[in-house]
């Protein structure tokens, strides 16, 4: 019997929570109680970047970070984090799926001893919220101060938009937001709402601006030490959780969506002028080229454009 | 010998006191001038929260040393009290055995962990995690010092004592 | 995993505590015993001791502290004192009562127990000592006095608790507020019983020239506690930048309008908070592999499993919960038992419709007043550390403030309209 240590961040009410509770038992069930997955929930064993530096170094097996939080051990992780770079989920799925980001999976897991049980795993758009200015053009955001995390990629793109990156620790964000220290923030619609967020805002604007997308990652030593068989069941399940996530976070992101509207609470902006977001924001990634790397740059660039050709 | 570590432990501690007390008034300045900017000149750090608790990790290691140093840690005292005062210096002795095996440990895998994560870049700064890492094991290394110093200077029984408690000796003799 | 193994990890902790291990080091101990033991990557323990500290909130600590070193070198302290005592000093324990109010305020700017517990006690307990209290008395009351920090609104714990327990923040901020003037009365209530029966100093009668004198002479002083407040509810501060402000401010007054601060002296200014605060975030950073430990252990929900089951009553549930969360809170640091415990409490509180915003402040205050106790009490462990009275002084003072705040939790708990009455009004 081989028990694998499975620590993420996120709390009971999401989706991921229970998803990856399910995936621990599919595991156990499938190899006969032999592959036996403890979860540990919310934070307990560290933060996201922590995790992924445990994972590495073995005292998790397992994890479940965003790319950014990824990020930590290898910057090129974050390029799938760019602003206003997909027109779809399925377009981004295909791609960082795909052979362009291949490169850097293969670096992950050849300097870095870690490898993605799934490359993806849907958390949803990211989008504005903001206190009083209803926010339909980036040029009503001169002058707000957003919070951001200390992150280059976040940092770049609200000075883009025009307005003042302002970071807050996220253990802060919701009284800072209350005491409006900061105008507004930025997350997806799960976060915004189970964070409770839109208590304290007024406005809730679709930009849609970034994609989050999380992964599994485990220790590729410990992986490597599985019997083959169960290697595969852990990749099948793992895929098999995925898929399940996205069905159930779009909808979810979508009812969410609904309760925040109908609780009169926050005005939603639905369709703000995206094409000017996204013109403002293309300098992020040249800024950020020496962070990335010109060359993976330019092959996700190609990638995404060989697939609206062939569309 | 007993005369050389003397002299180093005082360098060092002064050392310690000194370069964490410079090191946490960076720390409130740069707090200070982040509310600065932010509020009135609108134009926020974006590298306030990684520049401060990294250095904030020196302060406290740093800090915490020569409190070790200073009988300034806490421990229960209650049950060695109720040791006959040879006893005391058995248990004193095992437990600053303890504590030198501990320091070690902390300072081989505290090494070790910031070799691992060398590579690795506080995003805003792109300075290296290790500086942060490197705070516990270096700190652990001065401490190591302080506390063969309290064996040579004081004996198993007050290396570990607290404050508190010496001036309890103090009262009762 | 197992509750033995849970028990082995205790046990070492209490032997490194027993034989005269510094605290801080007999935390690190256990948890380095277990990483050996289970074989798993030490230098994951040294990872989870710097990112202990490596915590932006915890900051508040030191500034705090950093504020009344400061307040107590530029004679603000000493000011608001002279006010304070022509305003009540001829009331018995008066300034004892002013303890206990100050806390409750400084707990609508702090958001932790610690933060409030770093200004108090330098300020409080050098001036009561001056006008009469016993020392180990003046401690165990800023102590006991800091656990409204977290009741009172805005509060770290609730965030927290918010989050995992997916119900609304507002809510429990508004749920905090009469519970925590419940537990103010009935400190206040046993201050002046302890006062009474300690025959604790009192000053000549009340005098209207000497309250107007000590108010004329306390104008700047008076201003620091309002303009940050004022500039926390503005939102030109963040929780932790309040107390910087307050450091900053009393460094202002005391070099530039009463010059009673000499720049000369804040070099030891600086040592004292340094060395106050590394002492007790030693502790905190090395508590943080201890609880990676025991989460990994899954002690909490061994030690639950344990002790739920015997009943269905809600009463009765509520009163295990309150003893094991005691329990709890007295070993663990209070945002790992949340995040740990909530997910696993949920259905069992839905199934005996216990709601969730009072059974947060339950929990909450459970917790804190862990704090107060060994054998990882960061409360008594701060304050002893600041004041420099042992630990064993501390306990001989504490059971009338422990038995008065267990008897507020005692009221919280079996009155959930005291929590639930202001967020209904809300709703
Ligand atoms: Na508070
Ligand atoms: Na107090």
């Amino acid at each position: 019997e081989t028990t694998l240590r499975f620590g993420h961040v996120n709390g009971s009410g999401e989706i991921a929570a229970d998803l990856f509770e399910e995936f621990a038992e599919r595991v156990k069930d499938r190899t006969d109680g032999e592959v036996v997955i403890n979860v540990y929930p919310g934070e307990q064993l560290g933060k996201e970047t922590e995790l992924v530096q445990q994972a590495k170094l073995g005292a998790v097996d397992i994890t479940a970070p965003s790319l950014p939080a990824a990020s930590v051990v290898l910057p090129s992780l974050e390029i799938p984090s760019t602003p206003f770079l997909w027109d779809d989920w399925h377009q981004a799925r295909a791609v960082i799926e795909g052979k362009a980001m291949q490169p850097i999976w293969d670096e992950l897991a050849d300097q870095h001893n870690l490898i993605p049980l799934t490359k993806t795993w849907y958390w949803g758009w990211r989008n504005l919220t903001t206190l009083s200015v209803a926010v339909e053009q980036p040029e009503d955001m001169v002058g707000l101060k957003i919070r951001v995390p200390e992150s280059p990629v976040w940092v770049e793109m609200v000075n883009a938009m025009g307005a003042a990156p302002t970071p807050v620790p996220f253990s802060d964000v919701y009284t800072a937001l209350q005491q409006k220290t900061v105008d507004g923030q930025e997350n997806p619609i799960p976060t915004i709402f189970t964070r409770r967020f839109y208590e304290v805002q007024g406005n809730l604007v679709l930009t849609r601006h970034m994609l989050q997308n999380n992964t599994i990652l485990i220790n590729k030593k410990k992986f490597e030490s599985l019997e083959p068989r169960h290697q595969t069941i852990l990749m099948e399940e793992a895929h098999a959780a995925s898929a399940r996530n996205t069905l159930l976070q779009q909808a979810r992101e979508q009812s969410m969506l609904e309760q925040m509207r109908d609780s009169g609470g926050i005005t939603v902006i639905d369709s703000p002028d995206r094409a000017a977001f996204r013109k403002k924001t293309a300098i992020v990634m040249d800024n950020l080229r020496d962070r990335w790397g010109a060359e993976n740059i330019q092959r996700i660039r190609d990638e995404i454009e060989r697939l609206n050709q062939a569309m | 010998m007993r005369r050389m570590v003397i002299v180093i432990d005082d360098a060092v501690v002064s050392i310690e006191q000194a370069l964490s007390s410079v090191l946490f008034l960076f720390v409130f300045l740069t707090l200070v001038s982040s509310v600065f900017f932010r509020y009135v000149l609108q134009s926020p750090f974006t590298w306030t929260e990684e520049l401060v608790t990294i250095t904030f990790s020196w302060v406290i290691f740093l800090g915490a040393s020569a409190c070790l140093r200073d009988h300034a840690l806490l421990r229960v005292d209650a049950f060695i009290h109720l040791l006959p005062q040879p006893l005391q210096a058995v248990a004193g002795a095992v437990a600053v055995g303890i504590l030198l095996v501990l320091l070690a440990m902390l300072i081989y895998y505290g090494f070790t962990y910031a070799i691992a994560v060398r590579g690795d870049l506080f995003p805003m700064l792109r300075l290296s995690m290790a500086w942060a890492a490197l705070a516990l094991p270096v700190a652990s290394c001065l401490a190591v010092l302080h506390v063969l110093r309290l064996v040579i200077t004081e004996g198993f029984r007050r290396t570990l004592m607290s404050v508190t408690e010496m001036g309890d000796l103090a009262e009762q003799s | 995993m197992d509750f033995a193994l849970t028990l082995q990890i205790i046990a070492v902790l209490a032997a490194l505590l027993v034989i005269g291990v510094p605290i801080a080091y007999a935390l690190a101990g256990a948890s380095i015993f277990f990483f050996v033991t289970q074989d798993i990557p030490l230098s994951i323990a040294t990872q989870r001791i710097t990112a202990g500290v490596q915590s932006f909130p915890l900051l508040a600590i030191p500034l705090f502290v950093m504020a009344g070193a400061l307040m107590n070198e530029s004679g603000i302290s000493e000011r608001l004192f002279t006010l304070t005592r022509a305003l009540v000093g001829h009331i018995r324990g008066g300034l004892a009562q002013v303890n206990v109010i100050a806390s409750f305020l400084m707990g609508g700017i702090s958001g932790s127990s610690l933060a409030d517990c770093a200004a108090t006690t330098r300020v409080f307990v050098p001036q009561m000592v001056r006008n009469g209290y016993d020392k180990p008395f003046c401690v165990v009351l800023t102590a006991s006095t800091a656990t409204l920090a977290p009741i009172v609104p805005p509060s770290i714990l609730m965030v927290v608790y918010g989050w995992q327990a997916n119900i609304s923040i507002a809510d429990l901020f508004l749920g905090g507020i009469v519970p925590a003037i419940v537990i103010t009365m009935i400190l206040m209530l046993t201050v002046s019983i302890v006062a009474w029966r300690h025959r604790y100093p009192k000053d000549e009668a009340f005098s209207r020239q000497r309250l107007t004198e000590a108010f004329r002479r306390s104008t700047w002083a008076l201003a620091m506690p309002v303009l940050i407040l004022v500039g926390f509810r503005l939102g030109v501060l963040t929780a932790t930048e309040v107390a910087a402000a307050a450091a900053a401010y009393a460094m202002f007054v005391g070099l530039f309008i009463y010059r009673t601060l000499k720049w000369t002296r804040i070099p030891e200014v600086l040592k004292i908070t340094v060395r106050d605060s590394s002492a007790i975030l030693l502790i905190v950073g090395t508590s943080a592999p201890f609880a990676w430990v025991m989460g990994i252990a899954e002690a909490p929900q061994a030690m639950l499993h344990f002790i739920t089951g015997i009943s269905t009553d809600p009463i009765v549930v509520l009163l295990i919960l309150n003893v094991f969360l005691l329990l709890i809170g007295t070993f663990m640091e209070t945002i790992s038992v949340i995040i740990i415990l909530i997910p696993i409490l949920m259905p069992l509180l839905e199934t005996l419709q216990i709601d969730l915003t009072h059974f947060g402040l339950i929990m909450i205050f459970n917790l804190v007043l862990g704090q107060l106790t060994p054998p990882l009490g960061v409360l008594m462990f701060m304050t002893c550390s600041i004041a420099k009275i042992s630990i064993g002084q501390f306990l001989s003072r504490l059971l009338p403030f422990f038995s008065a705040l267990v008897f507020a939790l005692i009221i919280i708990t079996y009155m959930p309209s005291l929590t639930l009455f202001l967020p209904n009004l809300f709703r």
